[in-house]
């Protein structure tokens, strides 16, 4: 089981912590909504999920971003890089991508030693956004759909998805503060 | 003078004459008591002793309380002398016990500090190996890469074959179409051109629903990597927080050691 203040204190980790990275100089703060248990995103052409575990003894959260690969939104993602827009395909937007996730994911990671003594983090992974429509496979106590609107034209979609151990009660609160800076850039590698 | 002054003049000198006796009577009676009380305090006072003797009494209780006095004084002396000596063995045992137990104790300590030496040279090389489990998540790693790798290459498989069959629809469907220009020669042609097309559009629904398990595969494939891979770097921060703390009780006792 897993409590409402558990939901909403992993909701704002992640909320406040795309909101952060987010910022790329020029663009007004993102606007993000959460939703919760609500079917993912229909599958579409042109988009990559970038997929990212945090796991801790009792639980663990599956973060899967899912991103579009249209012009603005490589820009975007560009500007946020400090990479040249042409130097972002193939294989450096993809791992472009999985950088934006580290970071985001990093910060909530840290994030989540505030209540857990150990939590550890994946690395990212790039699949083809028709897996999201298998979500129920990972049997998730609870799904969280964060859909952040950066401008009219970029937008993506972070789906949470939060599996428990058998007979595990996840319920925890966290002291609303600014989660620490990330160190730019930082891959966690194994 | 009349008789009736002579009776009052005589009536007169007898009232006087009466309390006359009175007073003297009076007078005689205090005066023999006074006389008695005299004589009793005559009789006590010859009773006691002379001063002299009294004064000689005196003196002996005078000489003996001195003697007392002197022999407390020297019970005192005495008593002091015995309360130092005792002092100084009961001091000389004490320092003998604190030696005693010093001793006891550095070497206790010195077992103990042995011991703990030994246990958290066990424990370094635990932590060692338990590091290994990078190794392990990195072989992991590998060996999801391969599964990855094969599922994204049954992925082009399964495109490529859908694609075929979508062309061998599309070739039965054109065989059809010129056995029913055939008539009644190409019937035969046209069952069979049906039948493939059948069999061809079964094939490309197991094309999709092979793609959909491929999509499942490649979600739990990944999902359950991470979550061992995020687990190993959880175990892994747990073990260097042991090593720390090893590290740590290690030092202490190096400086307790070099501090005894």
């Amino acid at each position: 089981m897993i409590t409402a203040q558990a939901i909403a204190a992993i909701d704002w980790l992640f909320e406040t912590s795309v909101a952060e990275h987010c910022r790329d100089g020029e663009l007004p703060p993102c606007q993000i909504t959460v939703r919760h248990d609500v079917p993912p995103p229909a599958e579409a052409r042109d988009r990559h999920l970038v997929a990212l575990n945090i796991s801790s003894y009792q639980f663990r959260i599956a973060a899967l971003f899912d991103f579009a690969t249209d012009r603005e939104s490589v820009a975007y993602l560009s500007r946020l890089s400090r990479c040249g827009e042409q130097a972002l395909a193939g294989q450096a937007l993809l791992d472009a991508y999985a950088e934006f996730v580290n970071m985001i994911c990093g910060a909530v990671n840290r994030g989540l030693h505030g209540a857990f003594l150990h939590t550890g983090m994946s690395t990212p992974n790039v699949l083809d956004n028709s897996c999201l429509r298998y979500l129920a496979i990972l049997r998730p106590a609870h799904l969280s759909l964060l859909e952040v609107v950066v401008s009219e034209t970029v937008r993506f979609s972070l789906t949470l998805c939060i599996c428990l151990a058998p007979q595990a009660t996840l319920d925890f609160a966290l002291e609303r503060t600014t989660l620490a800076e990330t160190s730019s850039g930082e891959l966690e590698l194994f | 003078m009349s008789l009736s002054n002579l009776f009052f003049l005589a009536a007169g000198l007898l009232l006087g004459l009466a309390f006359g006796a009175f007073r003297v009577a009076r007078l005689k009676k205090t005066g023999q008591k006074k006389l008695a009380e005299q004589a009793a305090t005559i009789a006590e006072l010859a009773e006691r002793q002379p001063p002299d003797a009294v004064a000689n009494a005196l003196a002996e209780v005078h000489g003996e309380a001195e003697m007392l006095r002197h022999e407390l004084t020297r019970q005192a002396v005495t008593h002091q002398d015995a309360l130092v000596t005792s002092a100084g063995q009961a001091a000389s045992e004490h320092a003998e016990n604190v030696a005693r137990l010093h001793d006891a104790h550095a070497a206790q300590f010195a077992e103990l500090r042995r011991t703990l030496g030994q246990e958290i040279a066990l424990l370094n090389r635990d932590v060692e190996a338990l590091l290994g489990i990078v190794n392990t998540i990195e072989r992991w790693h590998d060996e999801m890469q391969i599964i990855l790798a094969n599922n994204s290459e049954q992925k082009k498989q399964n495109h490529e074959f859908a694609s075929i069959n979508k062309k061998v629809v599309m070739l039965a469907l054109n065989a059809s179409i010129e056995a029913a220009r055939a008539g009644e020669v190409g019937r035969g042609f046209g069952v069979v051109a049906d039948g493939v097309r059948d069999l061809a559009m079964t094939s490309n629904q197991l094309a999709v629903d092979f793609k959909q398990n491929l999509d499942r595969n490649d979600l739990v494939t990944t999902a359950t990597f991470q979550d061992i891979q995020a687990s190993g770097n959880m175990i892994r921060t747990a073990v260097f927080g042991l090593r720390q703390t090893a590290d740590k009780i290690n030092s202490a006792l190096t400086g307790a050691g070099s501090a005894g």
